[in-house]
């Protein structure tokens, strides 16, 4: 081996050595098992409240009166028809678990434990059939204000209106009075504190 | 070992072409640019200040260890490489903390703490490795290798 290798050698050892030592301190924002040892990490697993980080807070948002008033009312509108239902209505109807990620494109994700009612089965007591829905949001202003979600995502059995995240009432930084929770979705589209749901057609 | 690498470059090669394309056909003409900005930076961190950084570093510790056998000095300048990543990792959560977390869930943790003790833990291992290579090379060669220029 000449000196030229080995020397080419080494200085690919400590490249590996460096990649092994950043992935070690990072990968935990994502990997839950890892989660202890992702000192730079800008999120750590289980902090915030309920356990599961915030990005935007309700304070941020500015829906702090509109959330808390005690007015609030899921719109449900399709087929010409406009239903509305309170929390305590929502809490009422059949509830499903799912245990599901919020995966944020900032590159961290925290699994949690969700309740509430099937958003299929809001959009079907509408009865219109669906091609999907608009769901409108609290918040005065955002990008992610008004976003809408595919047929695949309103038909999968997981996808809920929550009201509960692992096992308390949601938080008003999670999105209280309800938000949505879905698979396979970016975290910016898992819209919280909940206005409308608009059945698309 | 011919082989292995052409199938090693072939299936680079395949992985990367794929990737493109996707990128090509899934991605808006905007969100293609802010890639293209956000590699940049990358490359502005590591050709920058990443590789001049730990270039004249290690100039000057391989001046101090000239004492040392080649392979304490080799294991000192990949644990110096190692340091330098994670000390790069840290500066932009330490500088983001001190500018104001957005709330109470980010940048949570201590950093400054965790740096130092990672620098430790890398100061630690390096010290045994350089420590028996320096052992090792003593008996191989047979005399002490505190022969510098």
């Amino acid at each position: 081996m000449t000196d030229d290798q080995r020397s080419r050698r080494r200085f690919l050892t400590g490249v590996g050595f460096a990649t092994l030592a950043v992935t070690a301190v990072t990968a935990g924002q994502t990997i839950a098992p890892l989660a202890p040892f992702a000192a730079f990490a800008p999120r750590r697993a289980g902090a915030g409240p309920q356990g599961v980080p915030i990005n935007r807070t309700a304070e941020e948002a500015g829906v702090l009166d509109l959330a808390t008033a005690s007015t609030w009312a899921l719109i449900v509108r399709g087929g010409g028809s406009t239903l509305s239902f309170t929390r305590d209505q929502l809490l009422g109807r059949g509830q499903t678990a799912s245990r599901l990620p919020i995966a944020c494109v900032e590159g961290w994700s925290t699994t949690a434990d969700w309740r509430g009612v099937r958003l299929l089965e809001l959009v079907a007591a509408t009865g219109q059939p669906h091609r999907g829905v608009r769901i409108t949001s609290l918040q005065p202003d955002g990008n992610y204000r008004v976003t809408e979600m595919g047929p695949e995502f309103v038909d999968d059995p997981t996808t809920l209106v929550a009201l509960e995240l692992n096992g308390e009432a949601l938080s008003l930084d999670h999105g209280y009075p309800a938000r949505i929770i879905a698979p396979g979705r970016p975290g910016v589209l898992q819209t919280k504190w909940l206005a409308r749901i608009d059945v698309l057609s | 070992m011919r082989i292995a690498r052409i199938a090693l470059v072939a299936a680079g090669v395949g992985a990367t072409a794929f990737g493109v394309v996707l990128l090509l056909v899934t991605q808006r003409f905007d969100q293609l640019l802010s890639l293209g900005a956000w590699l940049a930076g990358a490359i502005i961190v590591h050709d920058g200040v990443l590789a001049p950084a730990t270039t004249l570093t290690t100039r000057g510790l391989d001046r101090v260890g000239r004492v040392l056998p080649e392979r304490s000095l080799t294991v000192i300048r990949m644990a110096w490489g190692v340091g330098a990543c994670l000390t790069l990792l840290a500066v932009p959560l330490v500088i983001a903390q001190a500018r104001g977390a957005r709330n109470d869930s980010v940048l949570a943790g201590d950093y400054v703490r965790d740096l130092v003790l990672l620098w430790a833990a890398v100061a630690a291992v390096t010290l045994l490795a350089a420590a028996i290579g320096f052992v090792r090379s003593r008996r191989t060669s047979g005399t002490p290798p505190t022969t510098g220029p």
